[in-house]
């Protein structure tokens, strides 16, 4: 017996991690790695009945008092295996970062985990059949419980055995589910747990007392699954060891290193954002930059592969019900119920995020009204145009007022009066408190509304307000307009204003534009305006060029836009 | 006393499903005129079972040929006329038992395709509802209006062979097995095939294939209709009771296949 439980502990302890890794450097396909986990499981248990067997005639089958060897034999499988599974999960959180660590161990998870939780759970529900319907015959069952070896025999001891059995073991399965695609080790834990209970009471007991006890063990162990699913979530997470910083959840959004793979691309890189509340902030960027993905993972649609972000408050992935509830999204498509009014289709979404009676009949009629859609509040959305339709969705984003938006693209295909009539709402909300997060491809619309602009292309490449990201890529550029006296070339007056302004400390850059009708243009960056510019003016004026005009320049949005994204090449 | 969130919410989106059903033509034709063609094709049975002639009523080699063919299921039952006219009441029964497998899974695969065009999951989806309850909202609607069109026919049916045909047949039609496979076996083939759209949907990237998968679900009513006529198998008691056990852990099996592949980021990355 205890040469059996060294064998069993060894076996499911290496095995499946050797093949975990074999297979993680060989192959990369999901399925494959389902595949090497299931053999990992079975391997495990083909190699351990020899294994056991050997090592036992080798010790001597009386080495261990029979109470001891059973402790052993119920504690050591249970820990080796669920131990197995966990480091295997720890080092896949190693991989994060890669994008890949998470659907890799989902799959070896399920493949090793699943396997074995699937045959215990098939024995159980064909032993239960068995004993219901009376099919095998008690030497029939003796026969299977000697070849089955191990604590599987047990599953054969009587209907509410066989019932508790198939319960417990799928509820490990689900917990080695879970823990695997959230990577939070606790529900292995709480696997481990339930697997140690389960072998505990109903093996051991009916092992060591017999029957009678098996079955009052039973019913002791029948509510553990839920007990522990139940402790699990209330234990914190265990994070990985590349586990980004905590968010600030005193923000409307806070993302630390928060990133989405798909396949072998990466849409979204590893985000620190902060968005506070009642700020309007632009997300920027050229087509398949990320800005939709970012926003679906923001709003629980989409699990990111890494880093950490929280909404309103509440984390990202431990609570998407909270997080739905709160925020309102109005995606690129108007994905309306078009054969449904506008009114039925408010009162669906409403009553859908748990608004009913008087108030929300109040806020569908304030809604429509405010749109000027009243009138036709009975006409199929199918029959609208597309501006009303958009008005329409943007009424479904606000029906239940939730404090954070995001608008999509809330202009796209909009003529200019309809557009314009957006801007005015957005402006509205935001006066009335909402934080709201505006993906747009037009620059000026978010130049107009935005408090901050980020331009995203994978990474966010800049992110500040437009002036502050003005400042930053051009300093602070002025256009100096001078007249040129008679009797210079256009060539002698490009190189005096070139001389003169590149002499000048703390002018990083001249831009000389060719002079016409005699005058000259130049654009300077300088680095303190308060000094230079009227040391400028005095050297131009004494080289016989005498400044006409004086004007700050403002690059468009779109101009820094372009320079950021050309810079980002 | 107060509904949880959740029952109240499959109850908005089942409510949806309706008016969705009232306002398209095409959805409606799709749950009318299947059900009125089969249940015409039931009561024309009916009809015939309750005119079947034979031209010899007690021949006793041809009683013996059908026994063959029925089992035991026809033991008590002397005479041929008697014989004949349960084996084609359970013909029509069978006709019947198609009704559940056709429509849902049609309906299942359109009211997905449309909710894929109008891109309406993805606002559905960032509502507070969670994906199994739009799953089993859309299971339970269509499941619903495949089995109400065949208990009702199943009525009818039933008393035209009441009027046409011998209290014999008729006792021996409106058994425990029957009456099991009706009541209970046919929702869960419509579960059945529901569950399996929504599962092959999940993953398909066209309707098509989503419907033709789903509608393989009527296969093992196909096959239990050429069973019986050919005297292999037939829907006794046991019979019924393992086919609605099956049937129970196939279902539970697709629901739950067809709830985890209804994933948020299924939905609004992969369904264009």
């Amino acid at each position: 017996m205890l040469g059996g439980a060294i064998a069993i502990g060894l076996v499911h302890l290496f095995l499946p991690l050797v093949l975990a890794m074999l297979a993680h450097r060989r192959w990369r396909t999901p399925w494959s790695l389902f595949g090497a986990g299931a053999f990992a499981f079975v391997l495990s248990k083909v190699v351990q009945i020899p294994l056991s067997s050997a090592l036992d005639h080798a010790l001597g089958p009386d080495a261990l008092p029979p109470g001891l060897r059973l402790a052993i034999f119920l504690a050591f499988a249970p820990l080796c295996e669920e131990s197995a599974r966990f480091l295997a999960l720890r080092s896949e959180a190693e991989r994060m970062d890669a994008g890949r660590g998470h659907r890799d161990a989902l799959f070896f998870g399920l493949g090793h985990g699943g396997t074995e939780l699937m045959i215990l759970s098939g024995l159980s529900v064909l032993n239960l059949g068995a004993s219901v319907s009376g099919m095998l015959s008690p030497e029939a069952e003796h026969a299977i419980a000697r070849a089955t070896d191990g604590p599987w025999w047990i599953l054969l001891a009587g209907p509410l055995e066989r019932a508790v059995a198939l319960v417990c073991h799928l509820a490990m399965s689900w917990l080695v589910w879970r823990a695997v695609r959230e990577n939070t080790p606790r529900w292995l834990l709480a696997s481990m747990g339930l697997h140690y209970a389960f072998n505990a009471a109903v093996v051991g007991t009916a092992a060591t007392f017999g029957p009678a006890a098996s079955m009052a063990a039973t019913l002791l162990v029948s509510p553990l699954p839920i007990g522990l699913v139940l402790l699990a979530r209330r234990l914190d997470p265990i994070s990985p060891r590349t586990s980004p910083a905590s968010p600030d959840r005193s923000m409307a959004i806070s993302c630390r290193g928060l990133g989405k793979s798909f396949e072998d691309t990466m849409a979204v890189g590893a985000l620190d954002l902060d968005v506070a509340r009642g700020e309007l902030f632009a997300l920027l960027g050229p087509n398949g930059a990320g800005k939709t993905t970012l926003v679906r993972m923001l709003a629980g649609l989409v699990p990111p592969s890494r880093g950490r972000a929280s909404v309103m408050g509440h984390e990202l992935g431990d609570d998407d019900d909270a997080i739905r509830q709160s925020i309102g999204v109005l995606t690129e498509a108007p994905g309306l119920y078009e054969s449904l009014s506008a009114e039925v289709n408010l009162r669906l979404f409403g009553r859908l995020s748990g608004l009913e009676g008087r108030p929300l009949d109040e806020r569908i009629e304030s809604l429509l009204r405010r749109f000027e859609l009243w009138e036709r509040r009975h006409d199929a959305v199918g029959s609208f145009s597309k501006g009303m339709r958009q008005k329409v969705s943007i009424a479904r984003v606000l029906v239940t007022n939730p404090p954070l938006l995001f608008l999509d693209e809330p202009t796209s295909g909009l003529d200019p009066s309809a557009a314009e009539e957006v801007h005015a709402l957005v402006r509205a909300l935001k006066a009335e408190g909402h934080t709201i997060v505006l993906t747009t491809h037009r620059l000026r619309e978010a130049e107009e509304l935005a408090d901050r602009v980020g331009i995203l292309k994978t990474d966010m490449l800049a992110l500040d307000t437009v002036a502050a990201l003005r400042k930053r890529l051009y300093g602070q550029r002025v256009r100096l307009r001078c007249l040129a006296e008679p009797g210079h070339t256009p060539e002698q007056l490009l190189t005096t204003a070139r001389e003169i302004a590149t002499a000048i400390d703390g002018i990083a850059s001249v831009e000389v534009a060719p002079a016409r009708e005699g005058v000259v243009e130049l654009v300077v960056q300088l680095s303190d305006p308060d000094e230079q510019v009227p040391t400028l003016v005095r050297s131009l004026v004494d080289a016989g060029l005498p400044v006409r005009s004086i004007a700050d320049v403002e690059e468009s949005l779109e101009d820094v836009y372009l320079d950021v994204l050309e810079k980002s090449r | 006393m107060s509904r949880s969130p959740s029952v109240a919410r499959i109850l908005v989106l089942l409510e949806k499903e309706l008016r969705e059903l009232v306002t398209s033509r095409m959805l409606l034709a799709s749950v009318t005129l299947v059900p009125l063609v089969m249940g015409t094709v039931a009561v024309i049975i009916g009809w015939a079972t309750g005119n079947v002639e034979t031209s010899a009523p007690q021949d006793p080699q041809d009683l013996a040929e059908l026994r063959q063919i029925m089992g035991d299921r026809i033991a008590h039952i002397t005479s041929l006329h008697d014989a004949l006219q349960l084996y084609l009441g359970e013909m029509g029964l069978l006709v019947i038992l198609l009704l559940p497998a056709l429509i849902p899974p049609i309906l299942a695969s359109q009211t997905l395709v449309r909710e894929k065009q109008s891109r309406s999951l993805e606002t559905l989806l960032v509502t507070p509802v969670r994906t199994w309850e739009i799953v089993i909202a859309k299971v339970l609607f269509c499941a619903g209006l495949g089995v109400t069109p065949q208990w009702v026919v199943s009525a009818i049916y039933f008393a035209v062979i009441h009027a046409q045909c011998s209290p014999v047949a008729l006792a021996s039609l409106l058994t425990p097995g029957w009456l099991l496979t009706i009541l209970v076996a046919s929702p869960l083939v419509a579960v059945l095939g529901v569950g399996l759209g929504v599962a092959v949907s999940s993953r398909a990237k066209d309707a098509q294939t989503a419907q033709q998968v789903s509608g393989m679900v009527v296969l093992p009513i196909v096959g239990l209709l050429v069973a019986q006529s050919l005297g292999l198998g037939a829907l006794d008691g046991m019979g019924a009771l393992f086919f609605v056990g099956a049937l129970a852990l196939a279902d539970t099996v697709v629901l739950a296949l067809a709830i985890s592949l209804f994933e948020r980021e299924t939905v609004v990355t992969r369904w264009k």
